[in-house]
């Protein structure tokens, strides 16, 4: 460990991703806005796209995780409750800023506080939707958004009595587990998100929801929070959360919130070099994309998606 | 008194215009010599401001030995003294506390001078029989007076401390009950956090070098559990922020 004057390693490499994020902060002046539908319900996918360009970048998964699929399917999904969402899109929004909050690093955060709050009001929202925990948390918690009403996906698709189709008879009953992002419940004091993800999942008729052996408000950590570190300890700490699915059995690990998604996708992907003995024999996935995959119709095209895609998006590089 | 009148360059506010003009050209056509002048102009401003409190206090005195009215002194003693009470409060209802505690000591050491000036230049100024109502009026209340700047500052600080919810207050109440410690999921991994309770309160009491404060996974798994109800990510979130406020006002983080 290096010694520095702020006292022995305290200073963290950042990756490529985060210098690209807080230079993005620094330019507050406001581009060109084209959204398609123009609505008071506004959709925020999040980081998504360069959580994929990072893990591509970084060697670590390409080929499984696939972040951007999670984007294709809120908007499935909230079109199946009714809802043709504003998308607020990466071209003219910046980051929430939850990372570089975490990080300590205030006055970038303040900047993008500043610069998203100006578009939120300015395009005038009345419903904030996010698919993205810490999202969730940070817009909700650190923002100070008044008269905009930030939900979690999971909270608005029940409120809004999203309903599942019955499923093929020849659908084998899968086992579902959910993991708890602690951002969107243990920090929540209000509004935590406990229940409407399980209640949604229940929804599946072919699939049984197993809790892991810590949930709800005492769910372990999936190991790696505001993309501080990724080392061997905070490895050993998804391993324990992922050998936790393995004891119920589940075929799924779910999750609400997409660096979960990135941690436990990696592990899953390093798993994967033995074939035949994998230590984890169930699927990753968002909650979402578990969800619009149980949905009939196709994925979104349109809007600022691209005209021409008739499926979601391949996995990985090749997406 | 008919002052001798000066030639243009010799008044001082032609002078500083003119520092102030040569200043901006050397910048504009010798930047590198006019990062080098920096230190200079330092120490003109470090000369100003050591000299600042000891011309308030000067003018103050000078300010009310001049004046003729003696109700008027009184009137700007009591001016003073609302002033420095108004902005003690709006301080106090400022936030961050450190821009509260900085106003409130500014304020309370402005009107401590101000109070002292007025109060030794009284006497001295005045014939003892045309002190009039001005001492009438001090002299039951002079002990309360005398300490009212004083216990305005007091009053600010304490105000501004926040003792029962301030994160020293409550970890050093914690009573180790080690819930934390059976959730803390880092302390289950990372070796040099091994042994005491959850990280953060091992950082707080120094117990380890103060790496564990960058691994701590904000997950709030300790919240939950702490009877107390110690919010230690809020804790993480002021530490780290320290932290990297010192590296940004030394110039940026090291490559």
């Amino acid at each position: 460990m290096m010694d520095t004057e702020y006292g022995p390693g305290r200073t963290i490499p950042h990756p490529v991703m985060f210098r690209v994020l807080d230079s993005e902060a620094d330019d507050l002046t406001v581009p060109e806005i084209k959204v398609e539908h123009k609505s008071e319900f506004a959709y925020y996918p999040g980081c998504v796209d360069y959580y994929d360009v990072e893990m591509q970048f970084s060697h670590m998964n390409y080929g499984d995780t696939n972040h951007g699929i999670i984007f294709d399917s809120s908007v499935k999904l909230l079109r199946a409750v009714g809802i043709q969402p504003m998308i607020l899109d990466r071209s003219f929004m910046k980051c929430c800023g939850h990372d570089q909050l975490w990080q300590g690093k205030i006055d970038v955060f303040e900047r993008m506080r500043e610069y998203n709050t100006k578009i939120i009001k300015m395009l005038g929202v009345k419903t904030f939707i996010t698919s993205c925990a810490e999202g969730y948390r940070t817009f909700r918690l650190d923002y100070k958004l008044d008269g905009v009403r930030v939900v979690h996906i999971t909270q608005f698709l029940y409120e809004r009595g999203l309903r599942i189709p019955p499923q093929p008879e020849t659908a084998k009953r899968i086992r579902v587990a959910f993991q708890d992002p602690c951002r969107s419940g243990r920090q929540m004091p209000l509004g935590a998100v406990f229940e409407e993800p399980r209640e949604l999942i229940k929804r599946v008729d072919n699939a049984d929801l197993v809790e892991l052996k810590t949930f709800r408000a005492d769910a372990q950590c999936c190991g790696v929070a505001q993309m501080m570190y990724c080392n061997d300890k905070t490895k050993g700490l998804t391993r324990k959360r992922m050998d936790e699915a393995v004891e119920v059995q589940a075929d799924y690990l779910l999750t609400a919130c997409p660096k979960c998604l990135t941690h436990f996708g990696c592990l899953h992907h390093e798993d994967k070099w033995r074939p035949g003995e994998e230590r984890y024999p169930y699927k990753v996935m968002d909650i979402t994309q578990f969800l619009a995959e149980r949905l009939p119709g196709e994925y979104p095209t349109g809007s600022n998606i691209d005209a021409k895609r008739k499926e979601p998006p391949l996995p990985g590089r090749r997406g | 008194m008919a002052a001798r009148k000066l030639p243009l360059y010799r008044h001082l506010y032609f002078q500083v215009v003119c520092a102030i003009l040569i200043g901006i050209l050397l910048g504009h056509f010798y930047p590198t010599l006019a990062v080098k002048m920096q230190p200079l102009g330092e120490a003109f401003i470090k000369t100003i401001k050591m000299l600042i409190a000891p011309i308030i206090f000067c003018t103050v005195v000078h300010g009310i030995a001049s004046m003729n009215d003696m109700k008027k002194v009184g009137r700007v003693g009591l001016k003073a003294i609302i002033y420095f009470e108004v902005v003690t409060t709006l301080a106090l209802m400022r936030r961050p506390e450190s821009t509260a505690r900085k106003v409130s000591t500014w304020a309370g050491g402005l009107g401590l001078l101000a109070f002292l000036g007025f109060y030794f230049a009284l006497p001295v100024v005045t014939k003892p029989a045309a002190l009039g109502w001005v001492l009438s009026v001090l002299w039951p209340n002079m002990n309360t007076l005398v300490f009212l700047p004083i216990f305005g500052i007091l009053t600010a600080w304490m105000g501004t401390r926040r003792p029962y919810s301030s994160y020293e207050y409550l970890l050093n109440e914690c009573y180790q009950c080690g819930k934390c410690h059976t959730v803390c999921p880092v302390t289950k991994v990372e070796d040099d956090a091994l042994g005491g309770l959850n990280l953060v309160y091992n950082t707080f009491k120094k117990q380890h070098d103060g790496v564990p404060l960058w691994t701590c996974l904000a997950c709030d798994a300790c919240s939950a559990v702490c009877p107390l109800d110690i919010q230690y990510s809020d804790y993480i979130l002021e530490e780290r922020a320290k932290v990297h406020a010192k590296m940004a006002a030394d110039g940026g983080q090291k490559e």
